[in-house]
């Protein structure tokens, strides 16, 4: 080590310590004289943060759905194989795509760096279906077959090109993770009519891709934490734990919860932290699930043709169909929002197996879904969504080749369906160029998605507020417009 | 125009005065004397009068712009000119008495000038966080300290308005079509949801109300005569999954505000017909499971506003609700899966 370096290292060291010196004396000192807060200090931030953030309980206005199911469809289902019939992709199949039309359109990194990109052939056939005359591929028979109650919309379009950013995106109203999401908000916002389940479930099937999702898509992000998502398992046993030990009966377990929220109410007493008494609703919430799921969960009350409407896999828990059926019984219990993730749309290669197989395991429960709430007279006051976080490329990724080609995430045009709660039956809105690639009439920003999710539910987006560290926020975050013509 | 941007820095410029004098007070009574201190405590005083006119010259421009309010801005205007003049007096003084210039005087002088340079602080504080700030700091921390935070160079109006008047616009009024009836009797709603019966109101600004059973699914017959008092403020009576009969719903019929009713999974048999008809405003009826069948559809003479019934898994035939939609076109009747 010669001399300079050895200065250098030495230098460092003395700085580390006289900056360890000075900031633990300063801290250190900012106790002795009494710097932090005070029991009564901590109580009256508490209280004031209270009065300012509060829950809306009531809906602004009358609503026309009183709670959500979300069929989040996560990987980006491609537009062009499903809803967006696009008749000029077949006669230009293998034609590089206009440079008009790519315009200033952000494509990856994946392919970003290739040297053409030849317009891709739907791997699908379309037919027209319903009054309206929408084009459904023959991957969607099922969904085809419900033309008549949902509400196709073919111009959404957001700001995200990678996955993770995209779902936040969709679900927070914003791309970096950390603020509430949809469900999270309604949670807080309107409450749940329902005492003994949580107003927020989300479940996740499996089986149907290895596209990540991370749980901050369920996060309450700054709302008191018993407003998060809380999820379902996969497995035969959704929610662990539900019976007791052994030798341990309700009165025991109703005596030691008592006993427990003695000491955080004590705690609670002293530092008025507000996660205090979410670990007091969550437990409390817990002891209630313990009776209620049971019943929730056991599926052997259905008739069989309900359980072959939604198809063969309903029975095996943690498939789409099965969260499907008890996304229906959740509703029925009016638990407010209920968010499935079905993951596996991402399809960058061999799209025309890779959709297939999508379609294969989602389009017969999401129509079997929006029917049996229908014929139960559920749609009415319940909005389903269905839909993922972009869309993808009208160009092949990679090269083109018979069979074997795929398409990019692409976030100027996607399509996504909703039913029920008030959202006009029955109708196609919005038009992409002869690409799918531009929206070119109606657009939908995810705000205004958003935005008219909330106005359904009879909230206002503009009003819905929380403050949290001195920013007030809301889903839409500074931006959204409802669209009216979405509404019946 | 450029009076009033300048006028705007006043609060950058006015901490450093603050700093140089409170400095030179500090070197002044913390450490021993020797002329490097002197010559120190000149330097010092000499930046501080500087920028206390400096501040004082934009404080003024501020003023102009007014909206504060005027006894305040007085003290604060008087103190921070007493702040200049008795800093330029203290240094006139030290530099015509040269080495023996530690009198009673000077430090009187300093003293009074620490004295006036709080004071004008104090008051500017107060013009912009609001009178008694200081005093409340524990509540107004977060509060008013909050919201100032956001109009911190905003003149204060008036004493009458409040910071809060930023965070009532959560609590819009509701529909004026919602506000026409009175609010629903306190003691029904307590005794309903002693019963675990959701009482909720519709919306905000308004008295009408949904009554849902989803956690009472034992509510019965007996219990009807709770909802006696609040009838009319019932909007949506959601009994779905309940242990009402045709004589818990005869009552019920004095709801005659209700637009949906859900009698799904329910006892409910023919006999109830005549009492559904006479909902008037009812528009969604579900009596999915229910016993009631074809000629008890047929007998029902439903009112002008029903638009939707839903009778899958009911007595219902296919046939029942051909007949019944011939002879109503207009209501939606939903059969159910079709097998």
């Amino acid at each position: 080590m010669n001399e300079l370096m050895k200065m250098h290292y030495e230098n460092k060291r003395r700085e580390f310590l006289r900056g360890s010196v000075l900031g633990l004396g300063g801290i250190a000192m900012g106790s002795l004289l009494g710097c932090g807060s005070k029991n009564a200090d901590r109580k009256a931030v508490q209280q004031v943060a209270e009065e300012i953030n509060k829950p809306l309980v009531n809906p602004h206005f009358l609503p026309k759905a009183k709670r959500v199911i979300y069929l989040f469809q996560g990987g980006g289902p491609s537009q062009m194989e499903l809803f967006d019939y696009k008749p000029m992709l077949y006669s230009m199949h293998g034609q590089e795509i206009p440079a008009s039309v790519v315009g200033k359109n952000r494509i990856s990194g994946m392919v970003s760096n290739q040297y053409s990109f030849p317009l891709a052939m739907p791997a699908a056939t379309f037919k027209q279906h319903g009054a309206a005359g929408g084009y459904f591929s023959d991957h969607v028979p099922h969904i085809a077959e419900i033309a008549d109650d949902i509400c196709v919309v073919r111009s959404m379009f957001t700001e995200q090109i990678n996955h993770e950013p995209a779902v936040i995106f969709t679900q927070t109203g914003n791309q970096l993770s950390g603020r509430p999401c949809i469900g999270s908000w309604l949670s807080y916002g309107l409450g749940s009519m329902n005492d003994n389940l949580p107003s927020f479930i989300v479940m996740v099937s499996k089986g149907g891709g290895d596209q990540p999702i991370s749980s901050a898509a369920w996060s309450s992000g700054f709302l008191p934490s018993h407003h998060q998502g809380v999820q379902f398992m996969t497995g035969n046993e959704p929610v662990p734990f539900l019976n007791n030990p052994e030798g341990i009966d309700r009165m025991d377990r109703r005596r030691a919860l008592d006993f427990i929220k003695g000491f955080n109410n004590i705690q609670n007493e002293v530092w008025h932290d507000p996660e205090i008494e979410s670990q007091i609703n969550q437990s409390e919430m817990a002891y209630k699930m313990q009776m209620a799921i049971p019943s929730i969960t056991d599926l052997s009350d259905e008739p069989q043709h309900i359980l072959d409407m939604y198809g063969p896999d309903v029975m095996t828990p943690g498939t789409f169909a099965h969260n499907c059926i008890m996304a229906r019984r959740l509703a029925e219990k009016d638990v407010r929002f209920v968010q499935l993730y079905h993951l596996g749309w991402d399809h960058h290669g061999s799209i025309a197996s890779g959709i297939k197989r999508a379609t294969s395991l989602t389009d017969q429960p999401s129509a079997a879904l929006v029917k049996d709430l229908k014929q139960r007279g559920l749609l009415d006051d319940t909005l389903v969504v269905w839909g993922g976080e972009f869309g993808r490329t009208s160009f092949s990724q990679g090269k083109l080749t018979p069979e074997g080609f795929g398409r990019d995430h692409h976030p100027g045009c996607y399509s996504i369906w909703m039913a029920g709660g008030g959202i006009k039956p029955g109708m196609v809105y919005g038009e992409s160029d002869d690409f799918a690639h531009n929206v070119v009439k109606d657009k939908v920003h995810v705000h205004d998605f958003q935005a008219t999710m909330m106005h359904l539910l009879g909230i206002d987006h503009e009003q819905f507020i929380y403050k949290s560290q001195g920013r007030r926020y809301r889903l839409t975050d500074v931006s959204g417009n409802v669209i009216h013509n979405l509404i019946a | 125009m450029i009076i009033d941007f300048l006028g705007h820095l006043h609060p950058v410029f006015v901490h450093l005065p603050i700093g140089f004098l409170a400095l030179a007070y500090v070197i002044q009574y913390l450490f021993k004397s020797n002329t490097e201190k002197s010559r120190l405590i000149d330097f010092v005083l000499v930046a501080g009068i500087l920028s206390s006119l400096l501040a004082a010259l934009l404080g003024w421009m501020l003023s102009l712009s007014g909206g504060y309010e005027e006894n305040l801005l007085d003290w604060h205007r008087y103190t921070a000119i007493a702040v200049c003049v008795v800093s330029i007096a203290l240094l006139a003084y030290k530099k015509y008495k040269k080495e023996d210039y530690k009198t009673p005087y000077y430090h009187a002088g300093f003293h009074l000038m620490m004295l006036a340079l709080l004071l004008a602080g104090h008051f500017g504080g107060e013009m912009t966080h609001g009178e008694g700030y200081l005093l409340e700091a524990s509540t107004d921390l977060v509060s008013k300290g909050k919201a100032v935070g956001q109009h911190q160079r905003m003149p204060k109006p008036t004493a009458s308005s409040t910071a809060s008047d930023h965070d009532d616009i959560t609590e819009p009024s509701g529909p004026a079509a919602l506000d026409t009836i009175a609010p629903a009797d306190a003691a029904s709603i307590a005794a309903l949801k002693k019963i675990n019966v959701a009482v909720v109101p519709l919306a905000t600004g308004t008295h009408f109300l949904e009554l849902n059973m989803v956690n009472a699914p034992s509510f019965g017959d007996k219990d009807v005569p709770l909802l006696q008092q609040i009838a009319p403020q019932v909007m949506w009576l959601v009994l779905a999954d309940t242990k009402i009969t045709d004589a818990g719903l005869e009552p019920l019929k004095s709801c005659s505000n209700t637009t949906r009713l859900n009698l799904k999974n329910t006892a409910i048999t023919n006999a109830s017909i005549p009492w559904i008809a006479q909902f008037s405003k009812l528009e969604y009826l579900n009596i999915v499971g229910t016993k009631i069948d074809d000629a008890g559809l047929l007998g029902l003479a439903p009112s002008a506003t029903l638009k939707k019934i839903f009778c899958w898994q009911s007595g219902i035939t296919a046939n029942g609700v051909m007949a019944f939609q011939k002879k109503y076109p207009n209501i939606d009747i939903d059969f159910g899966e079709k097998k």
